[in-house]
């Protein structure tokens, strides 16, 4: 299920393990440079800076283009077609967001990040428009208009599962706020029912945690 | 292969001895389990929702609390603030000095937004100095840096260091003919005054680790700065110059400091001064979306190729 191999994950935690140690005096010098020449890994990483900058520079480009060929090939779509289009772009971003991972073996780079961050965007977008037409947000207990913020949690702890982006869990639990909107108009049971998911997920954390241990 | 197969193996060679493989077994089973950065930043958020809390509970409740019990109750606790890091403080040096506690830098910094509250409420109640912030702010300014350099701690430079600059405005606005340009060079002239001020007090060797703090302050005041002279309609092109000679010199400190805050600095704000001036008079959708296609891949390109060559992690 996870995009990187077990072995590169673990070179990696080695690695910044080693890096940790000799920073803390744990590790001399030369030892540290003897044991890092052994944990070589394949995976490209960045600092954070550059992959901050990277992050942006992506979302740009992918927000531009998918502007550009609604622009150029589009001229004044239906909702539902506009829609259809965001779920294919969500697809297209989804699969560069793999190959950046799996071809260019990109780890917390910025720009396989910012490609999945698109997917996910992109795939409410859609289900948005291509499901409720025009319909601005206005949560109502009638709609099944939560299936929006449902495929966001799902697609975002899908990501999280799978490349292992701490921040994409945040943006499931963001997600799973919205949805009792749908489904109650009472402030007091939307709260009771984001209370009982989480408690839900917690609990359900606790015990395939416990199993892995 | 596990790491801890991996010391296992260093052990026998003899790389590291068996004392190291016992502690970094140890710690690589995370034994014991580091909860510091979490605590760091519930301290952090704790203060500031604190501090808020007080303010607005302050502003809310004034009247029916009384000037002197919201004075004494503020002096109180600023006071026990100071009693505890003056009494728990490590006698001063010029280098870096740890932290005596995990809470020591929050109290300091706690006791630092204390005294700004209850500054501001002395001014609102009693208007002590006939609303002449701008002296107001000097002062603090001066005694954030005392405590800064005092206790070593980032989060009160900074705080003085915006102390400063509001000073710097709030002087400009006093002026009978105050412009956006009068702004400006005085946002330039304060990004040099603490920039400078910054490498001065490195030079010298007085707590050389708070550079970095002044001049990312300095950068990114700098290039507001600029960056609004850019915005301009009329007369922008100098401003343009200064602005990619400062994204230049930022990007050439950031490679050879590896300091990569930097770099990002010079490719944000040359990539936006740039792209403001280009787009500016372009009126057609195509052509404004494809602009920031191909820049945005040409930017992407050249920023992998430094993330390559310079900014790659271990």
């Amino acid at each position: 299920m996870r995009a990187y191999s077990a072995s590169s994950e673990e070179a990696l935690r080695t690695r910044n393990l080693l890096k940790d140690w000799v920073g803390e005096g744990f590790l001399a010098e030369p030892q540290y440079q003897r044991m890092e020449q052994e944990t070589v890994c394949e995976l490209r990483r960045t600092n954070i800076f550059l992959r901050l900058v990277l992050f942006l520079f992506t979302l740009i480009i992918e927000g531009a283009a998918v502007a550009l060929f609604f622009v150029v090939f589009l001229s004044r779509p239906a909702v539902q077609t506009t829609g259809i289009f965001l779920l294919i772009f969500a697809a297209i971003s989804y699969v560069a967001a793999e190959l950046a991972v799996s071809r260019a073996h990109l780890y917390r780079y910025g720009i396989e990040e910012a490609l999945a961050a698109c997917s996910v965007g992109f795939l409410c977008a859609g289900i948005q428009a291509a499901l409720f037409g025009g319909r601005s947000y206005s949560p109502s207990p009638s709609g099944a208009e939560f299936l929006v913020p449902a495929a966001g949690a799902i697609a975002s702890l899908w990501m999280w599962r799978r490349f292992g982006f701490p921040y994409a869990f945040l943006a499931a639990m963001i997600f799973i706020l919205w949805m009792p909107g749908y489904w109650t108009l009472t402030h007091s049971a939307q709260h009771l029912i984001v209370a009982s998911l989480y408690a839900a997920a917690l609990i359900t954390a606790v015990t395939v945690r416990s199993r892995h241990r | 292969m596990t790491i801890l197969t991996r010391l296992e193996q260093w052990k026998e060679r003899g790389i590291i001895s068996s004392e190291q493989h016992a502690h970094l077994a140890g710690l690589s089973r995370r034994e014991p389990f580091s909860l510091a950065l979490e605590l760091n930043v519930l301290l952090y958020a704790g203060v500031l929702a604190f501090v808020a809390g007080l303010g607005w509970t302050i502003s809310t409740w004034s009247q029916q609390l009384g000037d002197v019990l919201v004075l004494t109750l503020l002096s109180a606790m600023l006071a026990a603030c100071f009693w505890y890091c003056f009494s728990r403080a490590p006698a001063w040096s010029p280098a870096e000095a740890p932290s005596p506690s995990l809470v020591f830098d929050y109290v300091i910094y706690f006791g630092s937004l204390i005294w700004s509250v209850e500054l501001a409420y002395l001014e609102n109640r009693f208007h002590l100095l006939s609303g002449q912030w701008d002296l107001y702010l000097l002062a603090t300014a001066g005694l954030f840096f005392f405590l800064a350099y005092r206790f070593d701690n980032r989060f009160v430079l900074s705080l003085a260091l915006s102390s400063l600059a509001g000073w710097f405005g709030l002087t400009i606005s006093h002026w009978p003919s105050h412009q956006d340009a009068a702004y400006r060079q005085y946002a330039i002239l304060y990004s040099l005054v603490v920039g400078v001020a910054g490498a001065l007090l490195q030079h010298f060797g007085l707590k050389r680790h708070l550079f970095g703090t002044y001049l990312n302050i300095a950068a990114n005041v700098l290039f507001w700065a600029l960056l609004s002279g850019v915005f301009q309609r009329e007369g922008y092109l100098v401003w343009l110059l200064a602005l990619l000679g400062a994204c230049g010199g930022s990007l050439v400190w950031g490679l050879s400091r590896r300091q990569f805050s930097f770099v990002a600095y010079a490719a944000i704000y040359g990539y936006v001064g740039f792209s403001s001036i280009l787009i500016r008079d372009m009126h057609s959708e195509t052509a404004v979306l494809s602009y920031f296609v191909v820049t945005g891949v040409a930017m992407l390109v050249l920023l992998v190729l430094i993330a390559r060559r310079f900014g790659r992690e271990a």
